[in-house]
């Protein structure tokens, strides 16, 4: 007995680094696990506090700089309004002559972005808003350019999102007008390719890109980015397109989720 | 040092990282304070207490990150602890030089593996694409731990 407590003694580091490793291997390698997933949200829960000042002072730094900038996307968008008051009305007669209904609604949850995940190479935020609000599981989060991820957890205060340039992010995306259809994912920068489009699918560069509706979590339609580039794949019935995001996801500030799809 | 300083001293790196890691990132890629607090504890108080530490503050960043590899940090943080502490043991022996290739080495095995898991897609889509995310990731570290060595060298001897 004392001899196997020797060995121990002696060889806890060798123990110890089985031990752990074997630990956290199987973590790794567990599939979704909801115990693990209850503790992650009580712990972000009370964690996020932490973020609210930094955020503040960020907030506060970039305040005049966005200011100026909303102004002048103010004058911007007057100009717009006033074709589009015309346009929408000429819009709505046309609706209602052809029994027009509206495919979805949308009801969004603003939020503010207080804190922009902790780990190299993974991209992730956390929002201020949580279950209190609304907030659940897998509810799109986009901006007024496009998409920007899916709430991952959400605690009842605020949520971490997994945004669209993080390396495991997948979406199901549509490319007009050609309709064709394929799974976009981050590869560098603010681009992403599509992979999984057939090889004769007629696309060209600007070409727009929006989510296919095909799965659950986002609606159809949504903008994703734009078309800058093809690729065929030797040997397959399958060709690679590359897509510049509309949203720029380095420098988030407020963003919107998506709590309810009306069909 | 006590055990419950360098668990303190753990928390703090913890809430460093979170709050100031962000602030510093380029195009991406931010700087791994955790794993330098690691590789410190390790080369200075032994491999134990640094996978113990590793451990834990790997499961507590992947617990307050999104992302699928639950278990991914724990699992990069032990490893370095595990060879940082052979380092502590025969670093007496080594000259200067050998020494500081040894903890880039497992830096760079660290960050390796950390980026083999992460982005096995781009691994298997574009290997160069792979080489560069890994390079950039270990250099922005190296890059702090070779200014801290100025203020706190890793061979204090």
């Amino acid at each position: 007995m004392r001899n196997l407590h020797l060995a121990i003694l002696q060889y806890k580091h060798h123990i110890a680094f089985v031990l752990l490793l074997s630990l956290s291997l199987s973590l790794l390698f567990t599939e979704k696990n909801e115990n693990i997933d209850l503790v992650r949200e009580k712990i972000i829960g009370t964690f996020s506090f932490v973020y609210y000042p930094v955020a503040w002072i960020n907030n506060a730094l970039f305040l005049e700089e966005e200011n100026a900038l909303l102004r002048e996307k103010n004058l911007q968008l007057s100009l717009q309004i006033e074709s589009m008051v015309h346009l929408a009305k000429e819009n709505q007669r046309l609706e209602n002559l052809l029994n027009f209904k509206r495919e979805s609604q949308l009801t969004l949850v603003p939020a503010k972005v207080i804190n922009k995940g902790i780990t190299p190479g993974m991209m992730s935020m956390t929002i201020d808003v949580g279950t209190s609000s609304g907030i659940q599981k897998n509810n799109p989060v986009i901006t007024s350019s496009g998409i920007v991820g899916k709430v991952h957890l959400a605690s009842e205060n605020s949520s971490i999102v997994h945004m669209l340039n993080d390396a495991n992010f997948r979406l199901s995306v549509r490319i007009y007008p050609s309709g064709a259809t394929g799974i976009l994912q981050w590869v560098e920068g603010d681009n992403c390719i599509i992979s999984e489009v057939l090889k004769n699918a007629n696309i060209h560069v600007g070409d727009k890109v929006v989510t296919s509706g095909f799965s659950d979590i986002f609606p159809s339609k949504l903008p994703v980015g734009e078309v800058v580039g093809t690729t065929d794949v030797r040997g397959s019935y399958q060709k690679i397109v590359t897509v510049k995001c509309y949203s720029d996801l380095t420098s988030l500030i407020n963003v919107f989720v998506i709590t309810e799809q009306v069909k | 040092m006590k055990k419950v300083t360098l668990i303190y001293f753990g928390l703090l790196t913890l809430l460093f990282q979170s709050i100031f890691s962000e602030l510093m990132s380029i195009r991406g890629v931010r700087p791994d304070f955790i794993y330098i607090f690691i590789l410190y504890i390790s080369i200075m108080r032994g491999s134990f207490i640094g996978m113990t530490l590793g451990f834990l503050l790997g499961i507590f960043t992947d617990i307050i990150s999104a992302g699928t590899s639950f278990g991914l940090s724990s699992l990069t943080y032990v490893i370095t602890a595990y060879f940082g502490g052979f380092l502590s043991k025969v670093s007496e022996r080594l000259l200067p030089l050998h020494f500081h290739i040894t903890w880039i080495t497992i830096s760079l095995i660290h960050f390796a593996i950390f980026a083999y898991i992460q982005y096995q897609l781009l691994f298997s889509l574009n290997i160069f694409l792979w080489i560069q995310k890994w390079i950039l990731l270990s250099l922005y570290t190296l890059c702090i731990i070779w200014v801290i060595q100025f203020v706190y060298p890793l061979r204090q001897k």
